[in-house]
This record gives C-alpha cells, sequence and structure tokens, in this order.
C-alpha cells in the first residue's frame, strides 16, 4: 500500500528511477520478515526515508498522545516554544484569557495534571517545528464551557494556578467554510500602530468574499499610511489561490508570479494579477513557526519578488498538500502528492521562509517589549523606508 | 491542492460545457486519401455529422440564445457549485460558477473583449490561448463554426469505453491545441474527451466522460459530465437547458471592476500614443529672442 501510493501520486515519476525501485526490493524484503509492529513500521520508514523528502513518513498511532482533542472554544493564550517551554507570546483580544491576569511573556507549566515540557519533547522529537505549535495550541482549545487549570510560571519563577472556562471565539467576520472544511470563526484585525503604520491580521486564508473586500478597503482608506504591516503569525494557510489575490494588492505590473507546484501530470503556477491601485509603500510580513502553507507561499514570493521585508521566526515548512492514509496496521502514513518552489526556485517544504530578520521567543523581551517582532518591523520602517523603496520596488 | 486546482476548472468549465452540447459523427476517413486530404474530408464530414446528431440546422440556427444551468459536485473536498451560462447566436458569453466559502467566479465575451473576473484576484481581460479557448466556447452550437475554430481532425483508431464502442478523432484548433475525441459508433455521440485547457495558473490536462444523453426542445444534449483533473475528480451535471430567453442584465452587461480595468488600460493606450506623437514632432526653433 506505502509503495502503490508513492507510485501513483509522486509528482515526478522520473526521478524515482532505478534507485526507488532497488529501495523498494530491499525494504520489502525487511517489511516481510519484520514480526513485530516496530519492525515494521522501520522498514516502511527506511523506505520513505529512502526518498529524503518531507512530508513522506509514518506515523505511529500513539503520536498523537498528548494532543488535546481540539474544539471551537479556546482559552485565547498563544504559545510558542522557547527552551523547550511553552512561552506565552500573545494573548487574544476578547477572549476568556484576557481577563485571566495571564501575561504575555509568562511560562505555561501545566495544564491540569499534565506537565508541557516532555509533552514538547515528543512532539518536537523529529525536528518537526509545527507538531508543537499544533499540540499547545490543542492544549487552550476545547469544548465552549470546559474549565481547564493551567500552571502559570511568572518572570521571577513563581508558579501559579488559573482557572479559565473556554469560550468560542466570536470573530470579527463570519465563521467561514468550504467544502469539508469548517465552519472557522475568522479573526479580521485591522489598526493603525505607532507612527500611523497600517498593521492587518487574518487568522486563515479562507472565507475570500469577507477578507478580500476587507483587505482592499482597508489598503484604499489608509492609502497614506506609511507602511503596510502584515501579521500572519499563527496563520496556517487555507486557499492557495488567496496567496495570488493578496499579492495582486501589493505588487506593480503584470508578468509576475510567487511559484509553481508540480504535480504529477501538470504545473499550477502561482500566478498574480496585479490590480488597479495597488499598495506602493513599505510591506512588512510577520511570520512564526504556526505560519504555514498558503502564508509561506505568499511570504516567500513577495521576499523574492523584493516587495515585503519579512519579520519573526522561520516558518513551518509545510507548503506542499498531502495526504494522510491509515495503514492496516493503524499507523498512518503521510505523503506529498506535489513538489512546489517559489519564483527564486526556492523549496519551502521541511525549510519554511527565512525571515530577513529573525527575532528568536525570548519571554524577557516579550514581557519587556509586549511584540518584539512588531517592534522589529516598525523600526525597519522607521529606519530604512526610503532607500528601501528606491532599492527594492 | 483543490483551493489551486479550481481556479483552473473554473476556466476550463465553459469549454467543458460545449461539449455537452450533442456531437455527433460515425463515419470513418475514406481510405486511399492522402493524409492531408484526409484532413480537411474528415473535419468537413465531422460538421456536417454532428450538426445532423444535435438536431435540423435550420432549427439551430433559428435559436437566438441558450441558458443553462447545472451543478457542479466535487465530492472529495465536499464541496457543491451552482453554475450557469449565457451564450447568444451572435456570440456574446457569460459564464459564472458559484461556490459557497469561495466566490462567484465569472468570465464572458462581449464583442471583442474577454474578461474574467473573481473574487479573489479580481478583473482580468483575457488574451491569446486563454481569450481563444473562452471564444470556441461561447459558440451556441460548436458545430455550426466547427471549420472557423478547428483546422484539422484525423481518426486515431477505436476503444471501448466502458460498454460503449468508440472511433477516436484527434481535433486540432486553428491555434495550434489538439483535443482527442471518443464518438461512438451506434449512436455517434461524443463519450470522452481529452484535452488540455489554458488557464492563469498553466496548462492542464482534463478527460472527461459524457453519459445520460436527452433531448430538450429536439437538441441532443449530454446531461452529466464527470470530470477527471490530476487527482480532483468533479461531476458537472445539468439542470435546465432553456432556449431564447430573456436576457438579465448581468448576462448582458460587463462587471463594473472590469469596465473600469478596460477603461484605464484604454486611456493608458492614448496616453502612451500622445506622448509617442509629441516625441516625433520637431521641437519648435528657438528664436533669437529666446536666447
Amino acid at each position: 500500500m506505502v509503495c502503490d501510493r508513492i507510485d501513483t501520486t509522486f509528482w515526478d515519476p522520473d526521478a524515482l528511477g532505478e534507485k526507488w525501485a532497488q529501495s523498494k526490493d530491499k525494504h520489502r524484503a525487511s517489511l516481510e520478515a519484520a514480526s513485530t509492529a516496530n519492525e515494521a513500521r522501520k522498514a516502511m520508514h527506511g523506505l520513505l526515508s529512502d526518498l529524503n523528502l518531507s512530508h513522506f513518513g509514518i506515523i505511529p498511532g500513539s503520536a498523537s498522545e498528548g494532543l488535546g482533542e481540539g474544539g471551537s472554544a479556546e482559552t485565547g493564550v498563544v504559545l510558542r516554544v522557547a527552551d523547550g517551554r511553552a512561552v506565552v507570546v500573545r494573548i487574544e483580544g476578547d477572549s476568556p484569557a484576557q481577563h485571566s491576569g495571564i501575561l504575555a511573556g509568562e511560562i505555561v507549566v501545566a495544564v491540569g495534571e499534565k506537565q508541557l515540557e516532555p509533552l514538547i519533547e515528543r512532539w518536537a522529537a523529529d525536528g518537526n517545528k509545527y507538531l508543537p505549535v499544533q499540540g499547545m495550541a490543542s492544549t487552550m482549545q476545547g469544548s465552549a464551557g470546559d474549565t481547564r487549570t493551567y500552571t502559570i510560571e511568572d518572570a521571577d519563577g513563581n508558579l501559579r494556578d488559573v482557572e479559565i472556562t473556554l469560550e468560542t471565539p466570536n470573530g470579527t467576520g463570519k465563521p467561514v467554510k468550504f467544502g469539508h472544511i469548517g465552519p472557522i470563526p475568522l479573526r479580521l484585525e485591522k489598526k493603525l500602530v505607532e507612527g500611523g503604520y497600517l498593521y492587518m491580521r487574518f487568522n486563515m486564508f479562507l472565507g475570500p468574499m469577507q477578507v478580500m473586500p476587507w483587505f482592499q478597503k482597508a489598503l484604499k482608506e489608509h492609502v497614506d499610511a506609511p507602511g503596510l504591516i502584515l501579521d500572519l503569525r499563527g496563520n496556517p494557510g487555507g486557499l492557495g489561490l488567496m496567496a495570488c489575490g493578496i499579492a495582486g494588492w501589493l505588487i506593480e505590473g503584470d508578468g509576475f508570479e510567487l511559484g509553481v507546484m508540480q504535480f504529477r501530470d501538470t504545473k499550477m503556477k502561482f500566478v498574480v494579477n496585479p490590480r488597479l491601485d495597488p499598495w506602493k509603500k513599505p510591506v512588512a510580513i510577520l511570520v512564526d513557526e504556526g505560519s504555514a502553507s498558503t502564508t509561506e507561499i505568499l511570504a516567500q514570493g513577495l521576499q523574492d519578488l523584493g516587495v515585503a521585508r519579512i519579520f519573526g521566526r522561520t516558518t513551518a515548512g509545510a507548503a506542499l498538500p498531502s495526504m494522510i492514509v491509515r495503514l492496516p496496521c493503524g499507523d498512518l502514513m503521510q505523503y506529498a502528492i506535489a513538489g512546489y518552489h517559489s519564483r527564486s526556485g526556492k523549496r519551502l517544504e521541511g525549510a519554511g521562509v527565512l525571515p530577513d530578520e529573525v527575532i528568536p521567543v525570548d519571554p524577557g523581551k516579550i514581557r519587556d517589549e509586549g511584540d518584539p517582532i512588531l517592534n522589529a518591523a516598525l523600526r525597519w520602517f522607521e529606519g530604512s523606508t526610503g532607500v528601501w523603496e528606491e532599492t527594492s520596488r | 491542492m483543490l483551493q489551486l486546482l479550481m481556479r483552473s476548472s473554473v476556466h476550463a468549465l465553459v469549454l467543458l460545457l460545449t461539449l455537452m452540447v450533442g456531437t455527433a459523427t460515425s463515419q470513418d476517413p475514406a481510405e486511399g486519401e492522402t493524409s492531408g486530404e484526409i484532413q480537411e474530408n474528415v473535419l468537413d464530414q465531422l460538421q456536417v455529422k454532428m450538426i445532423a446528431g444535435i438536431g435540423d440546422k435550420a432549427a439551430l440556427e433559428k435559436i437566438k440564445n441558450r441558458r443553462v444551468i447545472s451543478v457542479v459536485l466535487i465530492p472529495g473536498a465536499g464541496i457543491e457549485a451552482k453554475h450557469f451560462s449565457f451564450i447568444s447566436a451572435a456570440g456574446e458569453m457569460v459564464e459564472s460558477l458559484f461556490i459557497e466559502g469561495y466566490g462567484d467566479f465569472r468570465q464572458g465575451i462581449h464583442g471583442d473583449l474577454a474578461w474574467s473576473h473573481d473574487p479573489i484576484n479580481g478583473p482580468a481581460i483575457l488574451s491569446g490561448a486563454m481569450e481563444d479557448q473562452l471564444r470556441r466556447g461561447s459558440r451556441i452550437f460548436t458545430p455550426l463554426y466547427f471549420m472557423k475554430d478547428y483546422a484539422s481532425a484525423t481518426a486515431a483508431g477505436e476503444e471501448m469505453i466502458g460498454e460503449v464502442d468508440c472511433n477516436i478523432f484527434i481535433f486540432n484548433t486553428k491555434t495550434d491545441t489538439e483535443e482527442k475525441y471518443w464518438i461512438s459508433k451506434d449512436a455517434s455521440r461524443v463519450i470522452q474527451v481529452s484535452l488540455t485547457a489554458d488557464s492563469p495558473m498553466g496548462k492542464i490536462p482534463m478527460r472527461m466522460q459524457l453519459t445520460d444523453y436527452k433531448q430538450v426542445e429536439q437538441i441532443w444534449y449530454a446531461h452529466t459530465m464527470d470530470i477527471q483533473q490530476g487527482t480532483q475528480k468533479m461531476q458537472m451535471t445539468i439542470q435546465e437547458v432553456q432556449h431564447d430567453v430573456e436576457p438579465k442584465e448581468d448576462e448582458l452587461t460587463i462587471p463594473a471592476e472590469v469596465q473600469e480595468l478596460v477603461d484605464r488600460k484604454k486611456s493608458a493606450k492614448e496616453e502612451g500614443e500622445k506622448k509617442e506623437e509629441e516625441a516625433k514632432e520637431p521641437a519648435p526653433e528657438k528664436k533669437e529672442s529666446d536666447r
């Protein structure tokens, strides 16, 4: 079944070649000789490792251990990892956490009786940047009305328990749905920050009928703002076409594309359709390890084109469309069905988008500054706007 | 990536819908002719057969316009979309694919203008291969314009599609693209089509199977089309075919954003021409007194 999936869906059969045939023979023998699930898993893992590509793997049934059930309700606490610990990097506005006394820069040590550090270590064991983000998010999600106790460590190392009742976020737009996906509350945030710069954030590339007019209207309303900050931290992506749509408002001129996705029988170019009266001021994009898929395609494409400067941390490196199927043994097989490279030829898979300015998770800095990544973007605007406009656009 | 494929699908749908209008032929090319003659003769024969296969030629030519309302299902993604097209005998056309949570994707032909508009990418003026493809799709009854749109057709063998015995023909368009048709031997109907659609995202190979042929006012339409595009499967089902309708306003008018784009391009072109003219004119000689 593993071989069949790769044989029938891999986007570049020629690249598989003789080496793949030899690999299949080699690992088939190991698989047939396996007497335990672990031995069988090892053989399948070896086979997929020979591809030397991300998004191909065997996920043991036990890998989801520690992940919460998820759900539409949440606390409003956003966590990222620093030194193996769960750092609060943001408290969402109008959320239960906002009134709980938890502060950005504090550490979440435990959820109920469950210590987070060992879980984070397990989620991050194979170098996956995205699984810890998802895992930590799941500890902050559940059913509306659930009450959870979180053990919080403050700046001085003091521990305290905080009880939070989960709520379904209202969002600022209508819940969005696309086929099997959703409904998901859409968060649209727009404000002018210090210096009059336009700051915009949306939580997913979904709901184009809401997001695109909102984006267009904001750019028109604030055409005099000296710069645009597009906050895509934690944005897991969604509709790939929306990367082209957003880029269309930020790029002048015809003939640009963000990158190319290579399927088995065709290539899909992420072509940008230029819009009338596009944004002509500097653009800063904020990303982190929770930024994935469409977010990465947009950020890398705009970085390649010299249209935006990227701030934050390397993104998830999960731009490919991949499928997950359950194998007869109960394990899960993940396999990508397309390759992607950006305009500059960069492969995002596994590598992610490397920011122009990297700002690590630093609890002390978060406590002092609030949002060090946003501040870095503002400093860049203040320091180099004119030079950048002349050289990059 | 479904979301990406959808854009290419949208741009190909009008072409596919045209295929659902019954097309028919059953005659193999005459033996003993040169390949050049075969191409010419087969195309000519196909036109006659296909028109006869749809209905009476005089009756077809009397129809002023057609509106088709369909449903498009993408089962793997849980998507059901609404589709309509309006085509007039004069060659005006508007097509819309509305997907909940995604928006209304439109494209059309109005005189010399071929355009598209969608909620994500906004307005665009189509040209080149995409315009050619859309114009072929804007024929109210494709066979009536067969000689205009295609350069040649050649027989390319036989094949069973399911339980239907078919002849295969390769059509070459006048813009040098190729389409492959499987035509049933007994009923002279298109059973399968393979082509490469042009879209803003690139060239998209597609394969379609047409079934459920039914007559609407004496004209044959395939009411179901199963589309395979890469790993994505779609099914398009006609719900209603209307002939000689009173056009709705949005079937006759160009969307405002498209019109604005057209106007801006026209102004920019005129401005450019004006500057070019000014540059050609010799500078007035300076008088002594000016120095």
